[in-house]
């Protein structure tokens, strides 16, 4: 089947190995930001560059065990695959897996109401060893 | 960059794309054409990417820790961890160099 070009849910979401289960939200983020230049009588910038990028990651579950096993300042990877709305996982199908690398646990609040089920979200920054690569990645399941 | 690869038996060890790589028959999915195009010659049922400056990372998957350059602990930091040889059409292989496949994450292996 091919890729349906659509997406619908995440699955096999693991943090240093251990699946998170109960996922109801999971995002990505390149983190770009840009530096623009300008002087003189601009009123535009004349330069804008990539300067800098901060990828980050989230995940909130109702498995608040396992979020609040992941307290602010551990690293591992952090993993999750996002299936094709029509394909689901099947291989060459357009469900893919992302990969934050380096992943540091930032937080991990959890919230409870009455009647209504408890969630905890994790969000993650990420390091690069040599300062160049990207710790955000894909990958075609 | 060399135009003589290292050692023609030699699978590579990663793959640097230009940023407008279409790929074969994928469509806009450049993870898919990636995985399709590359992971034969990587010798990986799948493959990672990477955006980087300009161009793409593509390394089998997982990609367990590798990175462009020596990391910032190595007495190498910043040299290039792959020798990348053009294929011809701005797609380059990428050879790991002497001593690059232990340098990869925070310090030095135990």
């Amino acid at each position: 089947m091919a890729s349906s070009k659509r997406s619908v849910n995440w699955t096999t979401v693991t943090y240093n190995s251990a699946t998170i289960t109960g996922v109801t939200a999971v995002s990505f983020d390149n983190g770009g930001s840009l530096l623009p230049f300008s002087g003189d009588g601009d009123k535009y910038p004349t330069t804008i560059i990539n300067d800098m990028n901060n990828p980050t990651a989230s995940v909130t579950t109702a498995d608040v065990a396992a979020a609040y096993a992941i307290p602010p300042g551990t690293r591992s990877s952090f993993v999750a695959t996002l299936n094709d709305a029509k394909g689901g996982v099947g291989a060459g199908n357009g469900a893919r897996t992302f990969t934050l690398a380096n992943a540091i646990a930032q937080n991990n609040p959890i919230s409870g109401s009455h009647r209504q089920y408890a969630t905890a979200t994790v969000t993650f920054l990420a390091e690069s060893s040599d300062g160049s690569t990207n710790p955000l990645s894909s990958s075609a399941l | 960059m060399s135009d003589e690869t290292p050692d023609s038996d030699r699978k590579p060890d990663a793959v640097r794309i230009p940023s407008v790589y279409k790929g074969k028959g994928h469509g806009e999915d450049l993870d898919l054409a990636c995985k399709a195009d590359f992971a034969p010659v990587l010798g990986s049922k799948r493959v990672d990417r990477s955006n980087e400056d300009g161009w793409h990372f593509v390394t089998p998957f997982p990609r367990n820790g590798q990175t462009v350059y020596f990391p910032k602990w190595h007495d190498r930091a910043g040299a290039d961890r792959y020798e990348w040889v053009d294929r011809g059409d701005g797609v380059h292989y990428g050879y790991l160099v002497d001593g690059a496949a232990e340098a990869v994450g925070f310090g030095p292996p135990n």
